[in-house]
């Protein structure tokens, strides 16, 4: 059953387009992480979802039923759709008890959904007395999860819960939110701008870059065959090398290397994406490829700046400790790439995208577009 | 709420320059002019000093017994200005003069300076001073160079309202005999109603309140300050008062003394002498007062509400303006707001004048200020997201607002209330000019008795007087502490 469904929405601003033809599909109990640089539209997205605003075109539909639409507008107190914002939201004025109950009619069955949430979220008893201001950022985003829960929402949608928390906290907040998520059942939407939030939430990972879902997939895929270069280096270091592809095998500085995924259309010249810590290097070969430029130790793996030799431009690659031992700088080495590549189009100033967000990619050389993702649909959990 | 604005410039243009010429050119405006403008010349660089420096003192000196200065020297805003005139001349009968207006105006308003100053004070991150001192400046340089630039929001903010509050007042300088616009307006007003001399002469009162609007707008700039680091501000160092610690406190005792030690003692003798709590016209006084200041509070707490609303969740130019009227029409001395309302009465609502409704309307306009900073604080604690989340929990909007918004904003609205009711209580011209025959206030009947030389009779108002401002104190420097909290200012 699906759970939710957008079709071509498009919200605009004012003169500003926030959502640009928007098009995905969530099964009943699926979870979706939409990712995205500040002003790419998330929260935008989730606001259209649960109602809060209305959009230019399209529809949305949630449990088969169209909520949105050009005819159809259900506001946001008939759509059941739980939603947490950024800070929480919890009501200063009444109790985590209250709070949590805040949206149940059903005074007779107030108690007991406490009782139940409380454990849900475990959250600790002596805390529902407290108001908001009394709890930790990580209560209170359990609290305001709760509260979301409590309601019976037939889909529940997260904007940046995790954002207002301490790193330390964050991380334990995440994984306490998706383990009452997984308990629940219930089809979840997160939107977020930490990378490593959208890979953790399971389920499939949005990206959206100025109002564009620009790739939706598995985790796996995302991080392994990225559309393009932004993608590839908004989610992790990317090395991206010049090269002469032909067939799957491209021909770079530091050898041939195989092409897993080539978004490319014909063979010729091109750049590939690696991982830094994709490459090998070996300092005793007589034919050196790179100058150890410098090495920066940190911790169990080291970052080495190499300087091909041919002139390239630098790139940092990422050894492990045992590698690196006998290197030093200037020396002469032999760098290798180990494993696949992704292949673009080459980069016009010939620089990559590693410090570059998502939203500074080259329209013309790759340019972004709507992902229809009716027909990849997100599985539920 | 711009009544005042139009009756000020309909008057000025119906009479117009040939009219007002012989109004204005005489000798005795030129006096008014000479004493008004001396009075404000002086007078607030006067409060200034006294505030900032108490501020500093509190704050930044190792002063002994600082929390119980902090209250003291804001008590004297518990004690209306014409009250302590009242006091100060059963003291010093020949107390008067632009010097007597001067002490008195001192006494009375540098905690208009002071509060503010504190506030900045507290929120100040010492870690400004702390790099000033890196870089070799010395604890003078520190205050002049990094200290007082921040506090010019502070200073320019509290000698604005004082120096509306000097252009404004009425009883303190009519009891001590120092002639001003406002107590020559009143005269006037008193032997022609609102005629010609009065309203030229609340023509050049209003002018002179738009020069002190726009030198105050026109000089602060786009100044703003704020604590810019994160993490918890440390406390700052405090400077060693050393062998001036008993000289300053001799000081600040007298001040004290003066201030709220004069009017308390000579309140109280005052009371020694016959019966004064045998006056039938207390209870009525006090419960006029009550309901005057309940009703004023209730319009004015709903009519400041929906520009409160626009102008923290619609901020634009429409908001601001709406602001500006309010601001601007509240900064007109209350004189000028009375002689509006009766003019306007008179020749659009006759039925109109010197009803409560009329009264009422002037004190919405007065106090409009008190209430829109109360709900806009209190419209700041109930973010759109609290209503989001409520709507996204089933409820319409309509019932989002009455359920959430509503009671987080209640407490700000119920303390903006207070303060509007507690300046109700207190005032005095627009009361005297618009209340109906026969009404019987607590500032009303000080006035009546103290300025038939009842001082005996006027004592227990005064007292009353005295105790209602409590609450309005305590709300403002608990809002000094809050404010002080945040980010600054």
């Amino acid at each position: 059953m699906t759970s939710l469904a957008l079709e071509s929405v498009t919200v605009r601003l004012g003169q500003v387009v926030a959502l640009h033809d928007v098009s995905l599909t969530l099964e009943a109990g699926a979870r979706l992480a939409v990712v995205g640089a500040s002003g790419s539209g998330k929260s935008t997205l989730l606001r259209a979802i649960v109602g809060l605003l209305r959009v230019d075109a399209g529809t949305i539909s949630i449990d088969d039923r169209v909520v949105t639409g050009p005819a159809t507008f259900v506001p946001a107190h008939r759509r059941q759709v739980g939603y947490v914002p950024q800070d929480g939201a919890l009501f200063p004025h009444l109790t985590v008890a209250r709070n949590i109950v805040f949206g149940v009619p059903d005074r007779a069955s107030r108690s007991r959904l406490v009782r139940e949430m409380t454990e849900l979220v475990a959250l600790e008893p002596e805390l529902l007395a407290r108001y908001p201001h009394e709890l930790s950022g990580g209560q209170q985003q359990r609290v305001a999860l709760a509260r979301a829960l409590a309601a019976r929402p037939r889909m529940i949608v997260l904007d940046e819960p995790f954002s207002a928390l301490d790193t330390s906290l964050r991380a334990q907040a995440r994984n306490a939110v998706i383990q009452v998520l997984e308990d629940s059942g219930v089809t979840a939407v997160l939107v977020t701008h930490d990378q490593d939030e959208a890979l953790t939430f399971g389920g499939a990972v949005g990206v959206l870059d100025r109002g564009q879902l620009v790739q939706a997939g598995t985790p796996r895929a995302l991080f392994d065959d990225p559309n393009t270069p932004a993608i590839a280096a908004f989610f992790a270091d990317a090395c991206f090398l010049p090269a002469i592809v032909a067939g799957n095998v491209a021909t770079t500085a530091f050898g041939q290397v195989r092409v897993r995924r080539q978004h490319v259309t014909d063979a010729g010249v091109a750049r590939i994406m690696v991982r830094p810590n994709q490459f090998a290097v070996d300092a005793t070969s007589p034919s050196p490829n790179a100058r150890v430029h410098q090495v920066t130790w940190a911790g169990s793996s080291s970052h080495v700046v190499l300087r091909p030799t041919n002139g390239e431009e630098q790139l940092t690659i990422e050894l492990s400790a045992g590698d690196v031992s006998a290197l030093e700088v200037g020396d002469l080495v032999t760098a290798s790439v180990v494993g696949t590549a992704v292949a673009y189009l080459p980069s016009p100033a010939g620089g990559d995208h590693r410090a570059e967000g998502l939203s500074v990619v080259d329209d013309q050389q790759h340019p972004t577009r709507s992902v229809d993702l009716a027909d990849r649909s997100v599985p539920a959990a | 709420m711009l009544i005042p604005v139009l009756f000020v410039v309909t008057v000025a243009a119906q009479t117009g320059w040939q009219g007002l010429a012989p109004l204005l050119l005489r000798p005795k405006v030129g006096e008014l002019l000479v004493n008004t403008v001396l009075l404000v010349v002086l007078g607030v660089p006067l409060c200034v000093t006294v505030g900032v420096g108490s501020a500093w003192l509190v704050e930044r000196s190792d002063l002994p017994g600082r929390g119980v200065w902090s209250v003291l020297l804001a008590a004297p805003l518990a004690v209306p200005a014409f009250v302590s005139s009242y006091a100060w001349v059963s003291v010093v009968p020949s107390i008067g003069g632009l010097g007597g207006g001067l002490l008195i105006s001192t006494l009375a308003y540098a905690p208009l300076v002071y509060l503010p100053a504190l506030a900045v004070l507290r929120g100040l991150d010492p870690a400004l001073e702390d790099t000033a001192r890196s870089m070799g400046l010395g604890p003078g340089a520190v205050f002049r160079r990094v200290v007082l630039p921040q506090l010019r929001l502070a200073v320019w903010g509290g000698g604005l309202v004082v120096a509306l509050h000097l252009l404004a007042e009425y009883g303190a300088f009519a009891m001590i005999r120092f002639n001003t616009f406002t107590t020559a307006i009143m005269v006037q007003f008193r032997s022609s109603y609102a005629g010609p001399a009065a309203n030229a002469l609340g023509i050049v009162l209003t002018v002179l309140c738009l020069i002190v609007l726009v030198a105050e707008g026109s000089t602060r700039g786009s100044m703003r300050y704020a604590r810019i680091g994160s993490g918890a501000a440390r406390q700052p160092i405090r400077a060693a008062l050393g062998p001036a610690t008993a000289p300053t406190m001799i000081v600040l005792v007298g001040w004290v003394a003066a201030g709220i030690g004069v009017p308390l003692a000579a309140i109280s003798g005052w009371l020694t002498i016959g019966h004064p709590w045998a006056q039938r016209e207390i209870p009525q006084a006090v419960l006029t007062t009550v309901a005057l200041g309940i009703l004023g509070a209730v319009v004015t707490i709903i009519l400041a509400a929906p520009a409160a609303w626009l102008t923290v969740r619609h901020p634009g130019r429409g908001a601001r303006l709406l602001e500006g009227a309010g601001y601007l029409a509240s900064s007109l001395p209350g004189i000028i707001i009375a002689l509006a309302l009766v003019t306007v009465t008179i020749r659009l609502a006759p039925p109109l004048y010197q009803t409560v409704s009329t009264v009422v309307v002037a004190y919405a306009i007065m106090f409009m200020p008190r209430a829109m900073v109360a709900l806009r604080s209190g419209l700041a604690q109930a973010p759109p997201s609290l209503e989001e989340a409520a709507r996204a929990l089933g409820l319409s909007p309509f019932m989002s607002r009455l359920r959430v918004t509503l009671p987080v904003i209640a407490p700000s609205a119920a303390a903006g209330a207070a303060l509007v009711a507690l300046g109700i209580a207190n005032e005095l011209t627009a009361t005297l000019l618009l209340a109906p025959n026969g009404t019987r206030t607590l500032a009303t009947e000080f006035w009546s008795a103290s300025s038939s030389v009842a001082y005996s009779n006027a004592a227990p108002y005064a007292l009353l007087l005295i105790l209602a401002s409590v609450p309005a104190v305590a709300i403002l420097l608990a809002q000094t502490r809050r404010t002080s909290q945040r980010v600054m200012p």
